[in-house]
């Protein structure tokens, strides 16, 4: 009896904080759990799973501008962020400006340093699990 | 109907068989194909990819009811794959039954080749057949046993 | 995982393309030296225009007889090695994969439809494998090497499908895709695959025989 009233409320919990999160538009890092870029259209492949802020704890990364980042003269400028914007405001789906198109963008940033610590996923799947976001978290305890 | 294929009869080849040893059947076939045998003979056995379209393209495939012995392709695959596969240390009966099957089961018509999509020349490995067999002596004679003398 | 990956994706990937290539252009080189020196007249019958005219009537379906005789072996054939090359050439994750190791990208097949195709691509072989063992033409001239060069053709499929479709162990497929997709390769040129490389070659001699020297139809 405790337990199906503790996954009702649970389950309440969930479906209002789906309907809360999702009807305002302004959401802050700490609700981000995968990525969606209404650029893509409908996209080909499931949204990214990427859990913000654990994520940053975990890969212990302090400086907002890794990924937030300001470039000027082709230089990442080391004090200035820019998580008020969106990657698609400045990488767009072409190539062109700046170097990369959007997609090549997020893959060479997420994978890029995946890849040189050795930690975090790096093929498709991993990404884009088709589970959904909750099921890559199971899938990455694998390796 | 078509006749079950039976051993034939021949003093060419049964007299032909009966003198040959393996180091001379070894030789005589090294020697045709290392003369004779080029890039086409390459080319032709390597890329076959055993599809057995030749097949119906062949008169002796039609006349004897369909019996894939008698396809081209299957007559390549009875004489120069085995031949090629053992590095030509065979047999005095399989030099028979080659000679066999090169001179009396294939006309050299070359009507498979216009089936092949591989543009794969199959008369032309059915001469070198032939031409080894003959060079080994075991040839067809019919009826004249002294024809198949010699060499 | 990452150690297991980076060497599959890496070194042996680089691996396997340079023994395809290699081996490719060492096949075809070699054998049209051995050519000029044994088959001279493979270089004296030899006409492009023949050439051409042979191997463009018979890589369109239904251009020769032999192929309108048996349609839908022809139709196999035809969507078969249709989807063998387009799929992983512009299959998604491939040209993703492509763009980051190399900065180039081109046009990609929708995620569905290379699903299917690669579905196609197993089933065609299917019928391959129905043919055989059932048809007496077929079967007697198939050697154990012909149901292996099936499998590694078709084993790049399966695991591609598996692994795209994340059903069960994603990442055990997906390394056992990639080291299929290796195996395809280097046999290429070692093994009767090679018909890909060697089909315009012995096209263009044997139409050129057809067409110059002996004034007949290519069939
Ligand atoms: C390190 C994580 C990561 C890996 C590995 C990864 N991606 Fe992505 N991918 C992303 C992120 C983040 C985005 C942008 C947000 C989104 O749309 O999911 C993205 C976007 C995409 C998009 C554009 C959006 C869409 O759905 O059409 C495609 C296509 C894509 N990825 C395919 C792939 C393929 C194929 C692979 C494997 C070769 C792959 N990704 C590997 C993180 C990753
Ligand atoms: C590992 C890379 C990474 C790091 C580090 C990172 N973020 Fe983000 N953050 C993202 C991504 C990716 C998004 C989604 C961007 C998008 O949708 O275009 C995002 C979104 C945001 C958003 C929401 C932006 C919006 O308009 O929706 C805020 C706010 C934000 N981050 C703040 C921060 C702050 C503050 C830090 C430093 C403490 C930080 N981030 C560090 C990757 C990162
Ligand atoms: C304010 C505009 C802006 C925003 C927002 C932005 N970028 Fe960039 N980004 C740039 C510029 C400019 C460059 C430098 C030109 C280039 O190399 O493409 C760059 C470079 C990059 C590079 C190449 C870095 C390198 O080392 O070469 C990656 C990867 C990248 N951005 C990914 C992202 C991702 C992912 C996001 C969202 C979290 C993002 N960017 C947000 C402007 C921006
Ligand atoms: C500056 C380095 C860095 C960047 C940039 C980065 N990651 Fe990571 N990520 C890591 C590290 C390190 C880990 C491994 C953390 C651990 O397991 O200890 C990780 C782990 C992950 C995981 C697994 C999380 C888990 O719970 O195990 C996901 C998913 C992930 N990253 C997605 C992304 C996406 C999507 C992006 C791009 C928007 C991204 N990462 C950008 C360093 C980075
Ligand atoms: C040489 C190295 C190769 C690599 C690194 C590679 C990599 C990949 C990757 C990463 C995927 C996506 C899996 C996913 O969605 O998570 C994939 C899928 C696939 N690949 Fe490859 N591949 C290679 C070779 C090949 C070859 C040679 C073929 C075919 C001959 C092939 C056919 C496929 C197919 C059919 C799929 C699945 C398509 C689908 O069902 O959606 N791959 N491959």
């Amino acid at each position: 009896m405790k337990r199906l009233r503790t996954g009702l409320f649970l389950g309440v919990t969930a479906v209002a904080w789906v309907v809360v999160s999702s009807s305002i538009p302004a959401y802050s890092q700490e609700d981000i759990t995968s990525l969606k870029d209404e650029a893509f259209g409908k996209g080909q492949r499931p949204p990214a799973v990427f859990v913000h802020e654990a994520h940053n704890e975990k890969a212990e990364i302090e400086d907002c501008n890794v990924c937030h980042h300001v470039y000027r003269n082709g230089k990442n400028v080391e004090d200035e962020s820019s998580e008020d914007s969106r990657c698609s405001d400045c990488h767009n789906m072409k190539k062109g400006y700046p170097t990369r198109p959007l997609m090549k963008a997020y893959h060479d940033l997420c994978k890029g340093c995946h890849k040189a610590k050795k930690a975090g996923p790096i093929t498709c799947g991993e990404c884009h699990p088709r589970k959904g976001a909750s099921g890559a978290h199971e899938a990455e305890g694998e390796h | 109907m078509a006749e079950p294929a039976e051993k034939i009869q021949d003093v060419g080849l049964d007299d032909g068989a009966a003198r040959l040893t393996p180091e001379r059947i070894e030789r005589v076939i090294n020697g045709v194909l290392a003369a004779a045998g080029g890039a086409r003979l390459r080319s032709y056995v390597e890329t076959c990819v055993h599809c057995g379209l030749c097949a119906e393209a062949c008169h002796w495939y039609q006349s004897f009811d369909k019996d894939p012995t008698f396809s081209p392709a299957g007559k390549v695959k009875q004489t120069m794959w085995v031949i090629l596969n053992r590095k030509g240390k065979v047999s005095p009966e399989f030099i028979r039954r080659a000679s066999e099957i090169a001179s009396t089961e294939c006309n050299l018509c070359r009507r498979c080749v216009h089936f092949c999509p591989m543009g794969i020349d199959i008369a032309y490995m059915m001469v070198l057949i032939r031409r080894i067999c003959h060079r080994l002596g075991v040839t067809f004679c019919h009826h004249e046993p002294d024809v198949g003398e010699g060499r | 995982m990452h150690t297991i990956y980076n060497f599959v994706r890496g070194p042996l990937a680089w691996l396997a393309f340079a023994v395809f290539v290699i081996g490719s252009l060492y096949k075809v080189i070699s054998t049209l030296r051995v050519a000029r020196e044994k088959d001279i007249w493979v270089y004296e019958y030899t006409s492009l225009y023949y050439a051409i005219r042979s191997i463009v009537h018979w890589i369109v379906p239904f251009a020769n007889i032999n192929s309108r005789q048996r349609p839908i072996f022809t139709i196999v054939t035809f969507v078969f090695h249709i989807c063998l090359l387009a799929v992983p050439i512009f299959l998604l994750a491939h040209v993703v994969l492509w763009d980051e190791s190399f900065s180039i990208s081109w046009w990609t097949l929708p995620e569905g439809t290379a699903d299917v195709l690669s579905l196609v691509v197993v089933a065609c072989c299917g019928y391959f494998l129905w043919r055989r063992l059932t048809q007496a033409e077929v079967k007697f001239v198939t050697t154990a090497s012909d149901y292996a060069i099936l499998a590694v053709v078709v084993a790049p499929f399966v695991t591609g499908f598996l692994a795209y479709h994340q059903w069960l162990g994603y990442k055990f497929w997906l390394v056992l895709h990639i080291l299929a997709g290796e195996l395809w390769l280097v046999c290429i040129p070692f093994t009767r695959l090679r018909h890909m490389l060697f089909f315009p070659l012995n096209r263009a001699y044997i139409g050129s025989e057809f067409g110059a020297v002996r004034h007949v139809r290519d069939y």
